[in-house]
């Protein structure tokens, strides 16, 4: 078996809290360094991974891939340069701020010949995967609304705070952009092309804002799909995808429940999905092992995150408003 | 009053501070690095645990935290910790709350209920650790004043653990129950928790230790809120035919292990197991420290991990429970919020969450 040498850029949270534990489950990667510009961090990393922590540039020189794990203000930047590299890219959430930037690393991969990939995780949980085939049949016919709702109490000990000092560090572009994204991918829209037409925003406080209410407008060719979507680090939502549709309405969770809800005219049913990874971490696992190691993960590559990317920014940089079109 | 609210940002410990700073005492809660943002607008001033040095005498401190983080095996030092903070914030004049929870007397109430300190037992993990906990700080402080408040289920608007869940098995099929076993729901509302502990910190130091338990939904069975969120949610509800129960006893779970087909399964269940994962936890904690970053893969979710891990059973356990769990509060004090306003708060609730 190939071995694929990863590098870490980036050593907060998700990769002690993730990372560390699901990587070493994944056949055919081997991390040969670490990188941070806290030294403390890197070298706690470093001693779990049992690397080296080193300079951006030399971890560059010694991988084949990169996971940037870093705030979201500095993805811009890092995508460009490991790119610029020549190297796989695998980029954690949220991508980046603005869609003209996504569009830019896009076609910046594209001419380099490399892949970036963006660590959407719940495109790995079964329930999404079923959502999206039942939606894809078009038995229920086309797309109308998505309501989406995550909420709950904040409990992740950032020692970068990125959450107070990055201004994508908010609730939308962090837990927002998983809620939107899971939307997008179930009902097949992080394919299509769309602008968007903000109709409202509320927000506790300016961005990094920790609770955010947005209603918009996704206008593809010849249809407009509404949007409602509702975040928050303050308080338990709902934490649900639901998709109506011209005929009916699938429902699912936001986490990795292994079923769905499909309402038709007649009445609903509970539809089980395939098995799914033994814990959470399963399914960082099963994420690395399709881009790394068995390279089909398509549903991972930037283009996908685009349209995602620009949902996100229209909602993060309309004042709070209710605005006249609604 | 000077309050310090150790673990504050939890889902009782927001609504304590809040209630608290309404009431006009000044508050500071002691959190993690994430309390910043949950408190933000509650009037509480925020804390780290590295900070508690800082903050001079208080008259009382409300301690709501426990160990819920690291492997199970570790939960003594965690419990220490904690302990060290409250010995750094009370002084011989200060006021010392500690809330636990019905669960001293094992999920199924199994054990003597009585307002009186509970003697150490093996049991599951979550459970050791608020006995240990208990008997800490109760011990420490008994020469004070110490009042240990015992929780029933913290149920109440965005409850995480009782009414989001609920409406969230409801929603996708879960079983939410067992047929013909509509168990007493032992529930207290969150906000009248709040009450309670405000009222308990205002009142009157008294020496000696003081044991108080808070379940005045109580009397209620499960199927009165089960019926309300599933009418409101447009679902019918899912039962099972039997009640499941956790071991009791040592013979009873190595029964139960020999069923499991392979090695792995069987050594997973032994070290989550009610009494052999005690055991477990026991010899780790004899082994030299230089082994524990080996076996911390093995022990993780020092204090959810039994409800988590056991899953379904133990959550029909707990909403089949055949025995109550009384409240033995002040006999003067009467909760702000009745069983009817709590379920027109959770209802009024769930609509703002997009349920």
């Amino acid at each position: 078996m190939t071995v694929t040498r990863v590098g870490i850029i980036g050593c907060g949270a998700v990769v002690k809290n993730n990372y560390a534990r699901a990587l070493p489950d994944v056949h055919g990667v081997e991390i040969v360094a670490v990188h941070d510009l806290n030294g403390a961090a890197a070298a706690e990393m470093a001693a779990v991974f049992a690397v080296d922590a080193v300079s951006l540039n030399e971890l560059c020189s010694r991988v084949d891939a990169v996971i940037i794990a870093t705030p979201p203000s500095s993805h811009v930047a890092l995508v460009r340069t490991c790119v610029e590299r020549g190297l796989t890219v695998l980029c954690e959430k949220p991508f980046v701020s603005r869609a003209v930037e996504a569009t830019e690393l896009v076609a910046l991969s594209a001419a380099r010949g490399v892949k970036v990939y963006v660590g959407h995780l719940r495109r790995t949980f079964p329930s999404a995967r079923l959502a999206r085939d039942i939606i894809a049949t078009g038995v229920f016919g086309a797309v109308r609304r998505l309501r989406l709702c995550e909420g709950g109490r904040f409990a992740w000990d950032t020692s970068s705070n990125y959450v107070e000092s990055d201004i994508s560090g908010g609730v939308l572009f962090d837990t927002g952009s998983h809620t939107v994204d899971l939307g997008l991918f179930v009902s097949g829209l992080d394919q299509e092309d769309f602008s968007v037409a903000v109709d409202s925003v509320e927000r506790d406080r300016p961005e990094p804002a920790h609770e955010v209410q947005a209603a918009a407008r996704l206008k593809l060719a010849g249809r407009e799909v509404f949007l409602e979507l509702h975040v928050s680090r303050h308080r338990v939502l709902a934490n649900r995808v639901r998709v109506e549709l011209d005929h009916g309405v699938v429902e699912l969770s936001v986490g990795p429940r292994d079923r769905i809800r499909v309402t038709g005219p007649l009445g609903s049913a509970i539809l089980p999905a395939s098995a799914g990874a033994p814990d959470f971490n399963g399914y960082f696992s099963e994420q690395f092992a399709r881009i790394f190691v068995e390279k089909r993960a398509t549903e991972f590559e930037a283009s996908r995150f685009v349209g995602l990317t620009r949902v996100l920014e229209a909602i993060a940089s309309t004042a709070e408003c209710a605005c006249e079109s609604r | 009053m000077r309050v310090a609210v150790i673990g504050g940002a939890g889902y009782v410990g927001i609504q304590t501070c809040r209630e608290l700073t309404r009431r006009g005492h000044e508050v500071f809660a002691v959190t993690r690095a994430n309390g910043r943002v949950l408190l933000d607008g509650s009037g509480a001033r925020v804390i780290a645990p590295s900070e508690v040095r800082k903050l001079g005498r208080v008259d009382v401190v409300l301690n709501l935290a426990y160990p819920n983080r690291g492997p199970a095996f570790e939960y003594p030092e965690r419990n220490q910790e904690i302990l060290g903070m409250v010995r750094i914030l009370a002084d011989a004049d200060s006021k010392v709350i500690h809330t636990s929870t019905q669960a001293v007397f094992g999920y199924d109430l199994e054990e003597p209920v009585a307002a009186q300190p509970v003697g150490m037992r093996r049991d599951f993990a979550y459970i050791e650790t608020k006995i240990e906990l208990e008997q800490l700080i109760a011990s420490a402080f008994a020469s004070h004043s110490v009042d240990v408040v015992r929780l029933g289920n913290v149920w109440g608007p965005a409850s995480p653990t009782w009414t989001a869940a609920l409406a969230d098995k409801l929603s996708f099929g879960d079983v939410v129950g067992v047929r013909g076993a509509d168990g007493f729901c032992n529930a207290t509302d969150v906000a009248n928790v709040a009450d309670y502990l405000a009222t308990v910190a205002e009142r009157p130091r008294e020496s000696g230790a003081h044991f108080h338990h808070l379940a005045e939904l109580s009397e209620l069975r499960w199927s009165w809120w089960v019926g309300r969120l599933s009418e409101r949610l447009g679902v019918t509800p899912q039962f099972v035919d039997d009640r499941p129960s956790y071991p009791r006893s040592f013979g009873e779970e190595l029964r139960g292990t020999w069923v499991k087909h392979s090695p792995f399964a069987i050594a997973r269940e032994w070290m989550y197991g009610r009494m052999s994962g005690s055991v477990y936890r026991s010899v780790v904690r004899s082994m030299p420290r230089a082994v524990h970053p080996f076996l911390r893969k093995t022990g993780k979710g020092a204090a959810s991990r039994p409800l988590a891990d056991a899953g379904d059973p133990l959550f029909l356990t707990l909403v089949s429970a055949p025995r109550r769990f009384v409240s033995a509060v002040y006999p003067d004090w009467i909760p702000p919020v009745s069983a009817t306003s709590s379920w027109e708060r959770v209802s009024a609730w769930l609509d703002e969450a997009g349920y």
